[in-house]
C-alpha cells in the first residue's frame, strides 16, 4: 500500500532505493512516540492490574464501590449521550438548513466546551448550583441537590461533550444541502417523515461516529466531573474518579484493574469508531462518484 | 388546473430577483420559462411550488389563493435541476415515496403502491432499473426517475427546473420530445424552465421570456419569434444580423435573406468569407465593405446561388423581412 503510494508520487525514488532517510526517520519517530506514549502505558496498566493474579483483578472490579462507580458512569453516559444526540442533530439542522442572524455566533458557541478547561466548566456549575451559588438557596429550600450529586455529574458530562455530535454533522449536512428534504416535502411528507425517512438515513454514519466519540469522552471525563462530584465513595464517584481514589490510597493493583476496565471500554469504542468511519468514507466515495 | 401568478416581487437581501411578475397559465398547458442565467426562472418556479415565499403578490391555483398553503398541501410535482433523488433509496422506493408518505387513511396498500410504481416506471421506460440506486444511473435515467417520482402522487401541476440541463445534446433532444408526448398523454398543467430557446420552441405551447427578473413577453412560439416585443426577445430567440443602411439599422435573421449571384435591384454585394453546410441548410458568412460586423445567411442546401460557390467570391444579398432597430 505505502510502496504503491510512494511509487505513484512524482518525486519519489525508485523502490530499490527505498524511502529517503528523512522520511524513514520521521515515520520511525512517529512509531516510537506512539509506542512510548500509548502502548507502553497500556502495557503497564494491564501488567500492574494482573500483578497479583486474576483473582485480585476481578475482585477489585466487582467490589461494591467499583460497581457503584461503574453504574454512575453508565448513568452519566446514558443521559448525556442521548441528550447530546438530540441537541447535536437539532443544532446541525439549524446551522446547515436555515439562514438566520447570529449563525456564526452559534457555531462558535458550540465549540466553547472544546476551548474551556473542563475544571472551569465544573467550577461554573459549582458557582451556579453550589450551596453558596446563585441558585443555591433556591435549591436548598426545595431540598434539591445538584452539586455533589448525580445531576451535577450529568450536567458536567453534558457540558464537555456538547460539541461532538454537532461538530461531526454540520459539515456533512452542509455538503448534502436541502434539495432532498425539499423533494420530500413536495411529495407530501410531514416534517417528521422528512426527517425520519430522508435526513436521518443520509447522516446516519456521521451521527454514529459523533455519538461514539461523545460516548468515549463522556466515559473518560475527569476534570469537570471531579469538581462537581465531591468524591463520595459508592455515591458520586465515576470510574475515572474511583481509579484516582484507589491510586491515592496506594491500592495500585485495584486502581489499575478498574483502569483496565475503562481501557477495554475505550478499545471497544475505538472499534466502533473505526467501523463507522469506514462507512462514512464509503458513502463519501459513492457520492463523489455520482 | 390553471395557475395564476399575480404581482409577485421577490428580494434576496437588497437584490431584486423578481419584479411585478404577472402570469396566467391555462389548465393543461405546457409553458416554458425562458431566459438567460440568473434572470429568476428558478426563483419563480420555487415560488409557485411554495418552496420560496414572495415578498408581495399571490399565487392562485384554479382561482384559489394558495399563497398561505404549505408546500406539501399544494400538490405540485417538482423536478429539480439536479434531480435530488433520495440517494439511500432504490429507484422503486424513490418513486413509491410520495405514496408511502400519505396519511394512513389515504395510503394505498403496498400491493397497490407496487403496481402504481411499476406502471410509472414503464411510462418512463425504466422498469428494469427498479432495484438500482440513484448513483448507479446515468443522468438521463435519473431525470426520468425524478419525473416518475413527481408523477406518483398525481399532482395537479408539474414544475420542471431545466429538466434537460445536465444532459448531452442528443439525449436532451430525445427526452424533450418524449416529455412533449408524455404531456399529450397525461395532460398536466406543466411549467418548465430552460435557457435554450430551441427547446422552448420545440416543446412549449406558450413561452414566457424573462430577463433580469421581469417578464419581457408571453406568447406562443410563433408569436414571440415573429413579433418579438423587445430587442432582448429578438436577440434571445435566435441569431440575428445587424445591417447599417445609411442612418438606419436593420435587424434580420440569417434565414430572412435573399441571395443571388448577379447584381439585382436592392441587392447588396458582399464577399463570401465562409460556407458551412449544416444539414438541411447551408450558412454563408458575408463581409461588407461598409461595416465590420459579418452578415450570416442561411439558405437551403441546394439553393441556386450556392452552385460552385467558393470563398472570396462576391454574392448579392437582400434582407427579406426586417425589423428596424
Ligand atoms: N437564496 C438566494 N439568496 C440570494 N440570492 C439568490 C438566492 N437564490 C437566487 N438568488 C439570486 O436571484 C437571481 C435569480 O436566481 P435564479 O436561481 O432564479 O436564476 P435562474 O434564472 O434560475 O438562473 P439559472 O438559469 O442560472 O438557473 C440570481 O441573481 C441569484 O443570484
Ligand atoms: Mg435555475
Amino acid at each position: 500500500m505505502s510502496s504503491s503510494l510512494s511509487s505513484s508520487a512524482p518525486f519519489s525514488l525508485s523502490k530499490s532505493q527505498g524511502r529517503p532517510l528523512g522520511q524513514r526517520l520521521l515515520i520511525l519517530s512517529a512509531w516510537l512516540a506512539f509506542g512510548l506514549l500509548l502502548l507502553l502505558p497500556l502495557y503497564v496498566v494491564l501488567s500492574e492490574a494482573l500483578k497479583l493474579g486474576f483473582g485480585t483483578f476481578f475482585s477489585a472490579m466487582l467490589e461494591p464501590d467499583a460497581l457503584a462507580a461503574m453504574q454512575l458512569t453508565l448513568i452519566a453516559v446514558g443521559i448525556s449521550v442521548p441528550l447530546n444526540l438530540v441537541f447535536g442533530v437539532a443544532a446541525a439542522w439549524c446551522v446547515s438548513k436555515y439562514e438566520f442572524r447570529g449563525k456564526s455566533l452559534l457555531i462558535t458557541l458550540i465549540d466553547l466546551p472544546f476551548s474551556v478547561s473542563p475544571v472551569i466548566a465544573g467550577l461554573i456549575y459549582v458557582l451556579m448550583f453550589g450551596a453558596q451559588g446563585w441558585f443555591g438557596p433556591w435549591l436548598l429550600d426545595r431540598d434539591l441537590q445538584i452539586i455533589f450529586a448525580v445531576p451535577g455529574i450529568v450536567l458536567a458530562t453534558l457540558f464537555v461533550t456538547v460539541p461532538f455530535v454537532a461538530r461531526e454533522l454540520i459539515p456533512l449536512m452542509q455538503e448534502q444541502g436541502t434539495q432532498e428534504e425539499e423533494a420530500a416535502r413536495l411529495l407530501g411528507a410531514s416534517g417528521w417523515q422528512m426527517f425520519w425517512h430522508v435526513t436521518l438515513p443520509n447522516i446516519k454514519w456521521g451521527l454514529i461516529y459523533g455519538v461514539v466519540l461523545c460516548t468515549a469522552r463522556a466515559m473518560g471525563e475527569f476534570g469537570a466531573v471531579s469538581v462537581v462530584s465531591g468524591h463520595i465513595r459508592g455515591l458520586t464517584n465515576t470510574l475515572p474518579l474511583h481509579v484516582e481514589i484507589l491510586y491515592n490510597e496506594y491500592n495500585h493493583v485495584a486502581a489499575f484493574s478498574v483502569a483496565s476496565l475503562l481501557l477495554v471500554m475505550a478499545l471497544f469504542i475505538l472499534l466502533l469508531k473505526q467501523w463507522s468511519e469506514s462507512r462514512i468514507n464509503r458513502q463519501r466515495h459513492n457520492s463523489a462518484e455520482e | 388546473m390553471s395557475i395564476e401568478v399575480s404581482q409577485v416581487n421577490k428580494h434576496f437581501g437588497s437584490f431584486q430577483a423578481l419584479k411585478n411578475i404577472d402570469l396566467k397559465i391555462q389548465s393543461g398547458e405546457l409553458v416554458a420559462l425562458l431566459g438567460p442565467s440568473g434572470c429568476g426562472k428558478t426563483t419563480l418556479l420555487r415560488i409557485i411550488a411554495g418552496l420560496e415565499t414572495p415578498d408581495t403578490g399571490s399565487i392562485l391555483f384554479h382561482g384559489e389563493d394558495v399563497s398561505s398553503r404549505e408546500v406539501r398541501e399544494r400538490n405540485v410535482g417538482f423536478v429539480f435541476q439536479h434531480y435530488a433523488l433520495f440517494r439511500h433509496m432504490s429507484v422503486f422506493d424513490n418513486v413509491a415515496f410520495g405514496l408511502r408518505m400519505k396519511p394512513k387513511s389515504q395510503r394505498p396498500s403496498e400491493k397497490v403502491i407496487a403496481d402504481k410504481v411499476h406502471e410509472l416506471l414503464n411510462l418512463v421506460q425504466l422498469d428494469w432499473l427498479a432495484d438500482r440506486y440513484p448513483e448507479q444511473l446515468s443522468g438521463g435515467q435519473r431525470q426520468r426517475i425524478a419525473l416518475a417520482r413527481a408523477l406518483a402522487v398525481e399532482p395537479k401541476v408539474l414544475l420542471l427546473d431545466e429538466p434537460f440541463g445536465a444532459l448531452d445534446a442528443k439525449v436532451r433532444k430525445e427526452l424533450r420530445r418524449w416529455l412533449a408526448r408524455l404531456h399529450e398523454e397525461v395532460h398536466l398543467t406543466s411549467v418548465f424552465v430552460t435557457h435554450d430557446q430551441e427547446e422552448a420552441m420545440e416543446v412549449a405551447d406558450r413561452i414566457v421570456v424573462m430577463n433580469k427578473g421581469v417578464v419581457e413577453q408571453i406568447g406562443s412560439p410563433g408569436e414571440v419569434y415573429e413579433n418579438p416585443a423587445s430587442d432582448f426577445v429578438y436577440h434571445f430567440l435566435g441569431d440575428s444580423n445587424h445591417l447599417k443602411q445609411g442612418d438606419e439599422h436593420i435587424l434580420f435573421r440569417p434565414h430572412e435573406v435573399a441571395l443571388a449571384r448577379q447584381a439585382e435591384n436592392d441587392f447588396r454585394p458582399a464577399e463570401v468569407r465562409d460556407i458551412r453546410p449544416l444539414g438541411a441548410v447551408t450558412r454563408i458568412t458575408l463581409k461588407l465593405d461598409s461595416q465590420d460586423e459579418f452578415i450570416e445567411a442561411e439558405v437551403i442546401k441546394d439553393h441556386a446561388s450556392l452552385k460552385g460557390l467558393s470563398r472570396g467570391q462576391i454574392l448579392y444579398f437582400k434582407p427579406k423581412a426586417n425589423t428596424p432597430a
